[in-house]
C-alpha cells in the first residue's frame, strides 16, 4: 500500500509515488537489481552453472542491474525533461522484469522437484522475459533520447509495440513448455491453441513495430544536429557493439560468449544513461578520441605482430619460438612511434590542425596569396580556413566601426552560445574582431586553439586593416563621384538654360541687325559677329555634352539608351532593347550606366563579330544592365583586336565608382556584360 | 568588384602543356608494350571464365590468375598513359599501385620461381620502367606520411590475413613441381595479388595521397572473398577477406565523408 508523505508546505501532488518514504524509482530499482543479484547467488550456491539454461542468467542479471540502476539515476537527475522520464520508466520496467526473470530462472534451475513454487518460477521465467526484452527493441529506440516520438506517424509503432508486448507476454505465459533444470518441470498453466493465436497476433503487431523502432534512430540521426545527433550516435555505437557480440555467439567459446554479451548489454544501459543525463555531452569527444586511439593501437599492434610472425614463419629454417619473439620485439619497438602517430591522426580527425599551428598559418598564407584574390575576400578566406583547419563550429569577422555586422562568416553559428573574440590589431589600433565558436561538445575554446587563433589574427590584421582602408577609400571615392556628377548636372543646366539661351538670343539679334543693315561694311562686321556667337554656341554645346551624355537630360535615361542602340544598329547587327520604363536613380549612376552601356555596345561593334545583341536594364532592388551578344567571345576578340583591354578597365572603374560591380562572362558563343548598380551611390553594400 | 568567368585573356599557367608529337609517339609504343600482355591475358581468361574452360580453376581465373590481377595491373597503366598523353602528372596513388604490383611480383617470384613467374615479372618490370621513363611528368612519390587512425588497424589486419595466405600459396607453388600448376603458376598469382593488396592497404593507411588505394583494397578483398566462398575454397581465409573488404569499404567511406565535411 502506497503511503504518500508530504512535507509541510508542499503542494498536493508534488511528490506522487513514494513507498514508506522511499521514492518509487528507488524501490523498483532495488527490486530489479536485488532480484538479479539474488539470481546469481542462487545459481552459484546450487552449482547450476553447468546446466544449459544457466547461460541466460548472467545476461538477464546484467540487464536487471544496469537498466534498473541507470533508470533510477536518470529519474533522480535534476532538470530532467518529462519525455526523458517516460524513457527512464521504460528502462526501469525492462530492468525490473529482467531481474525477476533471472531470479525465476535461477529458482527453476535450483529446484530439486516439481513443487508448486518451482512450477510458479517456471511459469514466471517463461513469461516475464518478454517485457524485460522487447521494450529494448521497440519502445527504447522509439523514445530515445528525449522521450518523444520522431513524429506523429510513429504513434502507431509505439501502440503496436505496447499491445504486441502485452499479447506476446500472454502468449508465452500460456505456451506449454518444460524447463530442463535439475529436474524437468512443466508449466502448470498452459493452453497451446490460445498461445498460438496470441503469438500470431503479437507477431503481426511486433514485426512492423520493431522495424519502425530500429529505423527511428536512423531517422533522428539524419534529421538532428548538434547534441541530439551526438546522443543518437552514442546509442548506435553501444547497440553496434551488442549486435556484433550477439552475432559472434556460437563462434566465441563458453564462457567468453556469455560474459561478452552481458558486458555489451550493460554498455547499452550506461550509454543511454550518459547520453540522457550528461548535459551537452561535453568532453565526450575527448573520451571517444582516447578510446579510438586505444582501440586502433591495440588492433594495429595485433595486426603488426601477426603479420611479422607470418613473414618470419614463411622464411626457410624458421623456428616458431624465435619468430614469435622477434615479431613481439619488433612490434614492441614500433609501439611508441605508432601510438604517437595514431594520437596525432585522431587529434587531426577531431580537432583539425590544432597541434600544428604552422600548417594552419601556411594554409591561410597560401589561400591569401593565390592569384587574383581581391582584398575584399580576405575576411571570408580567413573564416573558411579557421573553420576547416580547426574543425570549429563557426567563425566570423567584424570590422571596427561596423558594429555587430560581420563582413564574413563561415560555418553555422550555434544559437545561444557566445563566441570567443580575438582582436585584430594593426599598428596599435583594433581594426576588427575575429569571433569563433568552439566545437560541438566543447564548453569553451581550448587553450591550444586560442594560441593558433591568436597567431592567425596577428597574421591577417594588416590585410584587414588594408580592407578597412580600401572601404574608406571607396566610400570617399563614391562621395566624390556623386558630388562631381551633381556639380556637372548643375553646370550643364546653368550653361544650357543660362549662357546657351543668352548666346542663342544674341545670335538672333545679330542676324536680324545684319539683315536690316544697308552698309556692306556693317553687314560684314555683323556677319563676323554672328559667326563668332554661333561658334560660342557650338562650344557651349560641346562643353555641356561633355559634362554628361547627350540625351539623358533631354530624353531620360531609358530613351537615351535606346538612342545608343539605334546608333549601332546596322543591317548586319540586330539590336534588341528591353529597358524598364521608369528608371529612378542618382545623376552619377545614370552617367555610369550610360557610359558602361556605350562602351559595351562599342566593343560588340568593334570586336565581337556578332549578329545580335540585346541591351536590357532592370530596375528592381538594384539597377541591372545586361549587354549580351552572340559573337566570338573575348578570347578570340582579344587576340584579334588591336586594343589593350577592350575598355574593361573603364567599365569596371565606372561601376565601382558608384559602388556597383561588373560581371563579364565570355565563351566562344558570345559575351555577357552585366553591371549591377545601386539606385544611390554606395547603396549596394 | 569585377567578376570574370570563362575568360582566358591571359594564359593559364596551371594548365598542362601538350606533349610533343615525338613524346606521344613514344608513349604510344610504350603503351602498347605495357598493355599488350595484360590485355591479351584479360580477354583470354575472361573468355575461359565465361565459356567454362578449365572449370576447376575458376577460382584462380576470377582472382589471382585473372580478373583481380588484371584490374590491379592494367588500370593504373592505362590511367598513367592517359595522363601522360594529356601532359598531366599522373596521380601519386596510380604510381604507388603500379609499383606495389611490380614490387610484390618481384618478392613472390623470388620466393616461388617455378612456372615462369620470374620471366613474367621481369617483362612487367621492364615495360614498367619504360613507361615511367616515357611519361612527361612522373607521379610524385615523395610525400609526407600521415597515418590514418581508422585505416591503419584495418590495413594491418588485412596484412595479418593476406600474408599467411600468400605464404601458403607460395608453399603450394613450390610444392607443385609436376602437374598442371608446375607450368601454370596459379598459386604464385594468388600470392602475388595477396602481397600487392597488403602493400596497397598499408600505403593507403600511411600516405594521404594514397588513400584512394583503400577502394582498390576493399574491392579486391570482396571479390577474392566472395569467389573463394562461392567456389568452395577455404572458408576461414575467404570469410576473413570478405569481412575485411566490407570493413575497408566502411572505413574508407567514413574517411571520404570526413574529407568532404572538412
Amino acid at each position: 500500500m502506497l503511503t504518500v508523505s508530504r512535507p509541510a508546505g508542499e503542494p498536493p501532488g508534488a511528490r506522487l509515488g513514494a513507498v514508506h518514504g522511499w521514492p518509487v524509482p528507488a524501490v523498483v530499482a532495488i527490486v530489479g537489481a536485488s532480484s538479479a543479484l539474488a539470481a546469481l547467488v542462487v545459481v552459484s550456491v546450487t552449482g547450476a552453472w553447468g546446466l544449459p539454461p544457466a547461460a541466460q542468467v548472467p545476461v538477464d542479471a546484467t540487464v536487471g542491474v544496469t537498466f534498473s540502476v541507470m533508470a533510477a539515476v536518470v529519474l533522480t537527475s535534476p532538470g530532467l525533461r518529462p519525455g526523458s522520464r517516460a524513457l527512464a520508466w521504460v528502462l526501469m520496467t525492462a530492468g525490473a522484469c529482467s531481474g525477476l526473470a533471472a531470479l525465476a530462472t535461477a529458482i527453476s534451475l535450483a529446484a530439486g522437484s516439481a513443487s508448486a513454487a518451482a512450477g510458479a518460477a517456471v511459469q514466471l521465467q517463461g513469461t516475464i522475459w518478454v517485457p524485460g526484452f522487447l521494450p529494448l527493441l521497440t519502445l527504447v529506440p522509439l523514445l530515445y533520447p528525449d522521450g518523444l516520438l520522431p513524429g506523429r506517424p510513429w504513434r502507431w509503432a509505439a501502440v503496436a509495440a505496447v499491445v504486441g508486448t502485452v499479447t506476446l507476454t500472454a502468449a508465452m505465459s500460456l505456451f506449454p513448455e518444460t524447463f530442463e533444470g535439475r529436474v524437468a518441470i512443466a508449466k502448470p498453466v498452459s493452453h497451446l491453441l490460445a498461445a498460438q493465436v496470441l503469438a500470431a497476433v503479437s507477431a503481426v503487431l511486433l514485426v512492423p513495430a520493431v522495424v519502425a523502432a530500429l529505423a527511428a534512430p536512423i531517422v533522428r540521426f539524419r534529421r538532428a544536429d548538434g547534441l541530439p545527433r551526438r546522443q543518437v550516435v552514442v546509442l548506435m555505437g553501444a547497440a553496434a557493439v551488442l549486435a556484433a557480440v550477439t552475432a559472434a555467439q556460437g563462434v566465441l567459446p563458453r564462457p567468453t560468449d556469455v560474459i561478452a554479451q552481458s558486458v555489451a548489454a550493460g554498455l547499452v544501459a550506461v550509454a543511454i544513461g550518459v547520453a540522457v543525463t550528461r548535459h551537452g555531452l561535453y568532453d565526450l569527444d575527448t573520451a571517444v578520441a582516447r578510446s579510438v586511439v586505444a582501440a586502433s593501437l591495440g588492433v594495429c599492434l595485433a595486426g603488426a605482430y601477426l603479420t611479422l610472425f607470418a613473414v618470419l614463419q614463411a622464411l626457410p629454417r624458421h623456428q616458431s619460438a624465435l619468430s614469435a619473439a622477434l615479431a613481439a620485439g619488433l612490434t614492441g619497438a614500433v609501439m611508441q612511434p605508432l601510438a604517437k602517430r595514431l594520437t596525432a591522426g585522431v587529434d587531426r580527425m577531431y580537432y583539425g590542425d590544432r597541434r600544428d599551428p604552422f600548417a594552419v598559418t601556411s594554409e591561410l598564407a597560401a589561400r591569401l596569396t593565390s592569384s587574383g584574390l581581391d582584398v575584399a575576400r580576405v575576411p571570408q578566406v580567413v573564416c573558411d580556413t579557421v573553420v576547416e583547419a580547426l574543425r570549429l563550429t563557426a567563425a566570423s569577422i567584424r570590422l571596427a566601426g561596423d558594429g555587430a555586422r560581420s563582413v564574413a562568416s563561415a560555418g553555422s553559428v550555434p544559437s545561444g552560445r557566445a563566441p570567443s573574440t580575438f582582436d585584430l590589431r594593426h599598428r596599435g589600433d583594433v581594426v576588427g574582431e575575429l569571433d569563433v565558436w568552439p566545437r560541438a561538445g566543447e564548453r569553451v575554446l581550448d587553450q591550444r586553439d586560442a594560441v593558433v587563433l591568436r597567431g592567425v589574427a596577428d597574421q591577417v590584421s594588416p590585410a584587414v586593416a588594408a580592407l578597412q582602408l580600401h572601404q574608406q577609400l571607396q566610400r570617399s571615392r563614391e562621395a566624390l563621384v556623386s558630388a562631381r556628377e551633381g556639380e556637372r548636372l548643375q553646370l550643364r543646366r546653368d550653361l544650357h538654360d543660362g549662357l546657351g539661351a543668352t548666346l542663342a538670343g544674341l545670335r538672333l539679334q545679330v542676324e536680324t541687325a545684319r539683315d536690316l543693315a544697308d552698309d556692306p561694311g556693317i553687314r560684314r562686321l555683323l556677319d563676323a559677329a554672328g559667326g563668332g556667337v554661333a561658334h560660342a554656341i557650338t562650344e557651349v554645346r560641346t562643353i555641356t555634352e561633355g559634362l554628361r551624355p547627350a540625351g539623358i537630360d533631354e530624353l531620360g535615361l531609358g530613351r537615351a539608351l535606346s538612342a545608343l542602340a539605334d546608333r549601332v544598329r546596322t543591317p548586319g547587327l540586330q539590336v534588341r532593347v528591353d529597358v524598364d520604363s521608369d528608371l529612378h536613380t542618382d545623376p552619377a549612376v545614370e552617367v555610369a550606366l550610360h557610359r558602361i552601356a556605350a562602351e559595351a555596345l562599342a566593343n560588340v561593334v568593334r570586336h565581337a563579330s556578332a549578329t545580335t545583341v540585346r541591351l536590357a536594364v532592370r530596375d528592381e532592388r538594384h539597377l541591372t544592365l545586361d549587354v549580351v551578344d552572340d559573337g566570338v567571345g573575348m578570347s578570340a576578340a582579344g587576340s584579334a583586336a588591336a586594343g589593350s583591354g577592350l575598355g574593361l578597365d573603364s567599365m569596371r572603374r565606372r561601376a565601382e565608382e558608384v559602388g556597383g560591380r561588373l560581371e563579364i562572362s565570355s565563351s566562344p558563343h558570345g559575351t555577357h556584360v552585366r553591371a549591377v548598380l545601386p539606385h544611390s551611390v554606395g547603396d549596394l553594400r | 568588384m569585377t567578376t570574370f568567368t570563362d575568360i582566358q585573356t591571359t594564359p593559364d599557367v596551371s594548365a598542362p602543356t601538350r606533349p610533343s608529337r615525338k613524346r606521344r609517339a613514344v608513349l604510344t609504343v610504350v603503351g602498347l608494350l605495357n598493355c599488350a600482355l595484360p590485355t591479351v591475358f584479360t580477354l583470354n581468361i575472361t573468355r575461359m571464365l565465361l565459356t567454362g574452360v578449365h572449370t576447376d580453376h575458376r577460382y584462380h581465373q576470377a582472382t589471382g590468375q585473372g580478373e583481380i590481377l588484371f584490374a590491379l595491373w592494367l588500370v593504373p597503366i592505362v590511367l598513367m598513359l592517359r595522363a601522360g598523353w594529356r601532359g598531366r602528372r599522373p596521380n601519386a596513388a596510380l604510381g604507388l599501385q603500379h609499383l606495389s604490383l611490380i614490387g610484390a611480383g618481384i618478392v613472390t617470384a623470388a620466393v616461388a620461381p617455378g612456372g615462369g613467374a620470374p620471366f613474367l615479372v621481369a617483362v612487367i618490370s621492364g615495360t614498367g620502367i619504360l613507361l615511367w621513363a616515357a611519361l612527361p611528368t612522373r607521379p610524385r612519390l615523395r610525400m609526407p606520411a600521415q597515418t590514418d587512425p581508422l585505416l591503419a588497424p584495418v590495413a594491418l589486419l588485412c596484412s595479418a590475413v593476406l600474408i599467411p595466405y600468400a605464404a601458403g600459396q607460395l608453399a603450394l607453388q613450390n610444392a607443385a613441381t609436376t602437374g598442371f600448376h608446375a607450368a601454370n603458376p596459379h598459386f604464385f598469382d594468388q600470392a602475388w595479388i595477396a602481397v600487392a593488396i597488403a602493400v596497397m592497404a598499408l600505403l593507403a593507411a600511411l600516405l594521404p595521397a594514397a588513400r584512394g588505394l583503400a577502394s582498390w583494397v576493399a574491392g579486391s578483398l570482396v571479390v577474392l572473398g566472395s569467389a573463394g566462398l562461392v567456389l568452395g575454397e577455404s572458408v576461414g581465409f575467404h570469410l576473413a577477406f570478405l569481412v575485411l573488404g566490407a570493413l575497408t569499404v566502411c572505413v574508407s567511406w567514413a574517411a571520404r565523408r570526413r574529407l568532404v565535411a572538412n
